[in-house]
């Protein structure tokens, strides 16, 4: 009873206001499905190449161009965002998942083993994440799953962190301890306390980290260690088409506006939350 | 006196957290050129000669660097240089590895410096001015603006910049650290990537300085509005700003390597990055175990720096 | 308020120190160059070649820009009746830019030490060299009739004494050239000065600064800003750009430098001539070389570009695109098409390669288009992205199937060096760009033949019989030959500045400025 009640109040706040509605969630819902329903969209294929083809501008047959190979941009923009935001979403729900469990388990079981969850966590924290998924993927050769390898890496222990900090917080308080005076196990005390307290703070952490990992993803796609030619991913396409910006822009505005459009919506949603969650603790004090 | 013993305590702890930190990154980069596909010697010899390797060249580099030897000679060989301080010579270009380091740090830190001076020195303006006026049309519109500057992958901003002054205006070089004014670019891209994440931040934590705040003022009312600010509400606003520098010092470390690619300049980022890439052992140790202290000495200053402003952060579980 | 007033403070700040600096210098006393080379060490085996083209070192013989041997520091040269004996006289007066003087005895040292390294000297059968008065003597174990084209290799350039460490490793360039190094700020950057003392001509411009740029899109930012005053080697798929933007104008060759395909001979899926063909068949060279290239003169018809004149045969039909015959060539090899498209052989294996792609821009959309072409006549390739190290190691232990590679045939005024450095029987350990388990006794005779010849006609005869077995059994296959491109902005004099095509040297000693 008492948890349910903390649960209603903690997740009223979830309907957002019109603007991030427009401009965050149905964009990023948009996209979500675009990269789900991926192939199917696609009439053209995206490998597909017409060497006479090459840097045509927008037209009938091509709607948003082709590339320097005679690729259909569109195609390959479409079939981007199944690499670029699907890989993002998977990096941070694996984070997330992998953070959530081990941050909990530091905050109830504390003594080694939030010590060396803590530390590990430390040292990861110390390495900018853009190097250390440059490093991972740049060495074993780029593809997707080395990136997505760095990007668990590097993202974990801010979710195990956080994760750490709102279940110390959580077990700490009465309602919770008596709970556990009253015997309840540790899996229920999870899911009824303290999953619906950090739920706030990680959707708007998880989705401002899809955000910030479209970013890192074609980062690496344009310093030329990322997926493995010749799928097609946002960032690699404008590595590859930008010495033609001036000549040919169409080429690097689709993916960059792709890349634009993903981010940004994260963003606003994720910073949405996020300040819906300031709002909520603000109400509380 | 309390608090001085728990800051040395503190600080004790940083200071064996710094050494494990840097001992651990610099293995993982010794680790990450083990782990690469292919004969080591062959990656190092491609990077010195380029087509031009022979195979006689490429048993020549396996044997003087101790390539032939088994893995965890190497790595005790590497451990023992570290302790005794001579980080040895770059296998690639032969020269020793403290210079080269050394020489790719001055280069990022000119550009980081700036970068991060101007990122601070607007971020700071904005974000006060945004927070203190919450919800306003100004908070609405910068929260919208700096959404949208986030947005934009940092290579794509440089090379906006590239255009418009290197190219268009002819004001500004393009690439190089010969000409002057060669910083500005690189230090403009980077500040504003840095800015979106920074001056959020220093408005979220106006807003919570208002709020937390109002119900004091109401009561403090009769003293001057200036006063008050500097007195009483910059404190306690400053201090999750300081907390961030940590992450935003290695946010920007990171994106320097886009920035050095882009300008080519000769950054700590590109040497990390082309020393792994080219199995170049000594260098690629040599430069994780600096990233991994500078990253950790700013974690630790700033850390220290929060317990002193605000006592009441030791306590008080390190929230989102 | 307090927004608007520190606005405006920023902005006079920002007003302020825009209009102070100088804009970035148009010093028309320094020359800028950029390159796509970085100085990445200073050992001679890996940047001899960019210090000679810098005019920074010298060696023995080198090449005028048209490609004939000139004298360098050696002033002439003569070869005894039998072909063993070859006696170089080293030129008097020369000094190094500290001061001291060459030798014939230093420059015998020196090469005594050079048989270990490089790529061309190290194949040179070379017995002892000693050195006579103000002359080097090279005696042979057999005829060899190239040692002075063999010793154009940069690896062989001529340092001061000062340059070397006790353990023999160079510390700093100290050369004979009419250029000097002021400055070498990491591998990016090199400040150089005219050298007052130079035994030849002297350069006409005092300061240059190198920019080493490896990125494509900075080299083009550089020379469409201005910023730079000659690229040298800009990559020919940014000509159209940088030409567009006015105040730049390109000189183009063609060179002898290629990007093949390097087949296994004993791999059951290329052991038969028919197959390599078939493949040569199968890929559209005039498309790739105007998508790619932009310029359709690049495909390349047979090895050797027009660069080498001699061995070029002109008036060589173009090798077409024919994917039906492409395809009746694998079935002849024994080839069926299987469920997936994917040809298989009797013994069902399936025709499937796995190619490994370095990071440089050409090779990765080469290969692209290499695999989608072969697709169409049932050849799977697989394209995995690796280190052009990984490609180099493989093509050296011979477990390279199908590789996509860069070739550069003029490291000597005579390919016939390069040939020999690649395919000669003595080096093949030694080889890493060599025919894959590619045997042919009837080339090494040719070879043989070849370095022994006395008169024109000998020489022309062991030619033919190379160049028929090189582009009939194709142990590499040539897709497109490398333009060589230099971007000259209109600070410059246009016609001062000579290419050539072997990219033996920038010539920046004879660059003048425009005015």
């Amino acid at each position: 009873m008492i948890a349910g009640f903390d649960t209603r109040a903690r997740t009223a706040g979830l309907m957002p206001s019109a603007p991030v509605l427009i401009f965050g969630i149905v964009p990023l819902v948009g996209m979500l499905i675009v990269a789900l329903a991926g192939p199917s969209l696609l009439t053209t294929d995206p490998n597909g190449q017409t060497l006479l083809n090459a840097y045509a501008g927008p037209s009938a047959e091509y709607l948003l161009g082709a590339d320097h190979l005679g690729r259909s941009i569109a195609a390959r923009t479409i079939a981007g965002a199944r690499t670029s935001l699907g890989l993002a979403v998977v990096s941070v729900a694996a984070s997330l998942l992998t953070g959530l469990l081990l941050g909990f388990a530091s905050a109830f079981f504390g003594g080694w083993t939030r010590q060396i969850i803590a530390r590990i966590g430390d040292v990861i924290i110390a390495c900018p994440s853009l190097l250390f998924v440059i490093l991972v993927s740049g060495l074993l050769g780029g593809g997707g799953g080395p990136i997505l390898f760095g990007l668990w890496m590097s993202q974990w222990p801010s979710f195990a962190r956080l994760a750490a900090a709102v279940s110390a917080r959580e077990l700490n308080s009465d309602h919770v301890e008596t709970s556990r005076l009253l015997g309840f196990r540790p899996g229920y005390l999870f899911t009824a306390h303290v999953l619906p307290a950090i739920l706030p703070y990680l959707i708007s952490l998880g989705v401002l980290a899809v955000g910030s990992n479209v970013l890192t993803i074609s980062s690496v796609g344009f310093l030329g260690i990322g997926l493995r030619p010749p799928d097609a991913e946002w960032g690699a396409m404008i590595a590859e088409t930008m010495t033609f910006f001036r000549t040919a822009p169409h080429m690097v505005l689709a993916p960059a506006g792709a890349i634009l459009v993903c981010t940004l919506s994260a963003t606003l949603v994720g910073e949405y939350y996020s300040a819906r969650r300031q709002g909520l603790e603000e109400s509380e004090l | 006196m309390m608090l001085a013993r728990e800051l040395l305590r503190a600080l004790a702890g940083y200071v064996l957290a710094a050494a494990a930190v840097a001992l651990a990154v610099a293995t993982l980069a010794f680790a990450a050129v083990q782990l690469a596909p292919g004969d080591i010697a062959f990656r190092v010899a491609e990077a010195r000669y380029g087509e031009n390797m022979t195979v006689r060249s490429v048993d020549r580099i396996r044997e003087a660097a101790d390539l032939d030897k088994p893995v965890a000679v190497q790595y005790l060989r590497w451990v023992e240089a570290v302790f005794t301080g001579d980080l040895g010579r770059s296998i690639v270009s032969h020269r020793p590895v403290t210079p080269e380091v050394w020489r790719g740090f001055r280069s990022t830190l000119g550009v980081t410096a700036l970068g991060v001076s101007l990122a601070l020195g607007i971020g700071l303006v904005l974000g006060f001015a945004a927070g203190f006026r919450r919800d306003s049309l100004l908070d609405r519109g910068f929260l919208a603006t700096s959404a949208m500057l986030s947005s934009v992958p940092p290579f794509l901003i440089g090379m906006m910049l590239i255009t418009l002054f290197a190219i268009r205006l002819h004001w500004l070089p393009a690439a190089g650290a010969n000409l002057p004014g060669y910083y500005v670019l690189p230090s403009f891209t980077l500040a504003l990537a840095l800015l979106p994440d920074l001056a959020r931040v220093v408005r979220n934590s106006a807003v919570r300085t208002m709020h937390e705040f109002f119900p004091t003022y109401a009561r403090i009312k009769g003293q001057s509005w200036p006063r008050i600010v500097v007195f009483h509400a910059l404190r306690p606003t400053l201090v999750p700003i300081i907390a961030f520098f940590g992450p935003l010092i290695a946010h920007a470390i990171g994106g320097l390597v886009v920035i050095d690619v882009l300008f080519n300049l000769d950054g700590l980022g590109t040497v990390l990055i082309d020393s792994v890439l080219n199995a170049d052992i000594p260098l690629a140790t040599g430069a994780g175990l600096f990233i991994g202290l500078f990253v950790v000495t700013v974690t630790a200053t700033t850390d220290i720096l929060v317990r002193l402003l605000d006592p009441r952060t030791v306590s008080r579980e390190a929230g989102a | 308020m307090i927004i608007r007033n520190s606005l405006n403070v920023v902005f006079a700040a920002l007003a302020l120190a825009l209009t102070c600096s100088p804009g970035f210098a148009l010093d028309d006393r320094v020359l800028q160059i950029a390159s796509p080379r970085e100085i990445t060490s200073l050992d001679p085996q890996d940047t001899g070649f960019h210090f000679r083209r810098l005019r920074v070192a010298e060696t023995l013989v080198t090449t005028d820009p048209q490609g004939n041997l000139v004298p360098q520091l050696a002033e002439s040269w003569q070869v005894s009746e039998d072909g063993l004996t070859w006696t170089f006289d080293i030129r008097d007066g020369v000094k190094f830019h500290d001061g001291s003087v060459l030798t014939a005895d230093w420059v015998a040292d020196r090469f005594s030490t050079f048989a270990e390294q490089g790529n061309l000297i190290a194949t040179l059968p070379i017995e002892v060299v000693e050195a006579g008065d103000g002359t080097v003597v090279f005696k042979l174990e057999k005829p060899f009739s190239l040692v002075p084209a063999f010793l154009t290799d940069a690896t062989s350039i001529i340092l001061a004494p000062s340059s070397y460490a006790s353990d023999g490793t160079v510390t700093q360039i100290v050369g004979t050239g009419p250029y000097r190094v002021e400055v070498i700020d990491g591998k990016k950057a090199a400040d150089l000065a005219a050298f007052d003392d130079y035994w030849g001509e002297p350069a006409n411009i005092g300061k240059v600064h190198f920019i080493g740029a490896t990125g494509q899109d900075t080299l083009a930012n550089l020379a469409e800003s201005g910023q730079a005053d000659l690229i040298l080697g800009l990559p020919q798929v940014l000509r159209d750009r940088v030409e567009a933007s006015g105040n730049v104008r390109i000189k183009q060759l063609q060179t002898g430098r290629i990007l093949g395909l390097l087949f296994n001979s004993t791999d059951p899926r290329f052991d038969d001539v028919g197959e390599r063909q078939a493949v040569s068949l199968a890929l559209d060279r005039a498309g790739i070389s105007t998508a790619l290239f932009r310029n359709p003169d690049a495909a390349a018809n047979q090895l050797f570009s027009p660069a080498f004149p001699d061995w070029h045969v002109s008036g060589a039909p173009d090798i077409g695109w024919d994917i039906d015959e492409a395809k009746r060539l694998l079935a002849e090899a024994g080839w069926t098409s299987g469920e997936d498209g994917v040809l298989v052989n009797d013994e069902g294996l399936r025709f499937s390669v796995e190619v490994i792609v370095g990071p440089q821009p050409e090779l990765q959309a080469m290969s692209q288009v290499v695999q989608a072409q072969l697709r169409e006549v049932g050849i799977d390739v697989d394209l995995v992205s690796g280190s052009y190290a990984q490609v180099a190691e493989t093509a050296a232990n011979d477990t390279l199937a199908l590789g996509l590679a860069r070739r550069a045939y003029g490291m000597a005024p005579d390919p016939v060096g390069t040939l020999l450095v690649d395919y000669l029987a003595e080096n093949s350990d030694n080889a890493v760009w060599g025919g894959i388990n590619f045997t042919d006794p009837d080339l090494q005779t040719a070879f043989a033949d070849y370095l022994g010849a006395t008169n024109e006609e000998q020489t022309a005869s062991a030619r033919g019989r190379i160049l028929e077995i090189m582009n009939g059994a194709l142990p590499i296959l040539p897709l497109a030959w490398y333009d060589y491109n230099v971007a000259i902005s209109d600070r410059v004099d246009f016609d001062s500045v000579p290419v050539d095509a072997l990219e033996l040297s920038f010539w920046i000693d004879r660059v003048a400025w425009a005015d």
